[in-house]
């Protein structure tokens, strides 16, 4: 991973500092899996891309949660801090979570709210995309 | 002048077109019998675009419905424009810095899709979403190999050819929806070309 200039690292929060150096939960799960589902968002404006993978048990807990994601300091550290949260959750208490609960964890200022909203997405769309697997399963 | 250049039409050769029309073409300075300061035709020239009369020293035509930009009178020194009052020197200066952001915006295919779409008042916002789920899939897999092959030329170069390719294809197609007026089209492909950009600078 690129080490962030000294400039731009005074500007990030240590938190955001944190999980860009120590990003938890990197990875890519196998998107055919039954019980994976794969999000993949990107933010038009900027053109970062992020891809959150669930995997869910047979009761609807997320067992594990994997990211990548291609972006700022700020994207990485939402992707990676949503990943830790949902991580033990039931798919739909993790559908519930706002952007604003990440946003707030990470400190982030208001230009890059955008950040955590794309994490939100990544979530929900993660979750959308094992929900639709299950019903062709069916 | 043709009608339609009258307003600032903005297509891929719109910057060289416009300067490389710009052809040095003063009609001043007949009467040899006064002196310059008492002759108001040495003052003025006429826009070599509509005609109409204008200040030999105007950088753009004064004409409310022209305005076409002016080549540069030979007759002034670098200290005419550079030496003048503050306030000369001041709008020389604005003048220069806009027209060279202007030239920086339009010249770079992905600035100048931006700025159309920002004309059409249609910019491209933070809180945006969408873009084709396949594209993006192609996107974080083009990332990926970029990333998996670091230190190996020979696929950093493949993958480069292949983005290069995809900014080819994304300007070319910007421009025929330009012509068609298919202005959420465009706001699409400019999209899809900002996760070429931003590949592109991560190489």
């Amino acid at each position: 991973m690129l080490a962030l200039s000294q400039t731009s690292k005074a500007n990030y929060h240590p938190k955001v500092h944190d999980h860009y150096e120590k990003p938890r939960n990197v990875g890519l799960m196998d998107k055919n899996d039954p019980n994976v589902g794969t999000g993949l968002v990107g933010a038009p404006a900027c053109g970062d891309v992020m891809r959150l993978q669930i995997k869910v048990d047979d009761n609807g807990t997320i067992i594990d949660a994997k990211f990548k994601t291609f972006g700022c300091g700020s994207a990485i550290a939402s992707s990676s801090y949503a990943s830790e949260l949902i991580k033990g959750l039931g798919i739909d208490e993790a559908k519930n979570i706002k952007n604003t609960a990440i946003a707030k964890e990470l400190c982030l200022p208001p230009v890059k709210l955008h950040c955590s909203m794309l994490a939100e997405d990544a979530i929900k769309s993660a979750i959308e995309d094992y929900k639709r697997k299950k019903l062709l399963a069916l | 002048m043709p009608s339609n250049s009258r307003t600032f039409k903005v297509t891929h050769s719109a910057v060289n077109a416009k300067f490389s029309t710009i052809t040095p073409h003063f009609k001043a300075g007949e009467t040899a019998s006064k002196t310059p300061k008492d002759c108001p035709k040495l003052l003025t020239m006429n826009c070599w675009s509509c005609d109409s009369p204008i200040k030999r020293s105007a950088i753009f035509c004064q004409s409310s419905y022209c305005k076409t930009i002016q080549p540069i009178d030979p007759t002034k020194s670098y200290f005419d424009v550079l030496t003048g009052s503050k306030k000369i020197q001041n709008y020389a200066q604005m003048q220069s810095t806009w027209l060279n952001k202007a030239y920086d915006t339009l010249k770079n295919p992905l600035s100048r899709a931006k700025y159309i779409l920002k004309l059409k008042s249609k910019d491209i916002k933070e809180e945006d979403k969408a873009t084709d789920n396949d594209f993006l899939f192609l996107i974080m897999d083009l990332h990926e190999q970029i990333e998996s092959s670091s230190g190996d030329d020979k696929s950093i170069v493949q993958v480069k050819n292949i983005i290069k390719d995809l900014i080819s294809e994304k300007t070319a197609n910007l421009s025929l929806l330009f012509a068609q007026n298919n202005v959420n089209e465009f706001y699409n492909k400019t999209i899809e070309l900002q996760y070429l950009y931003r590949l592109m600078n991560s190489i």
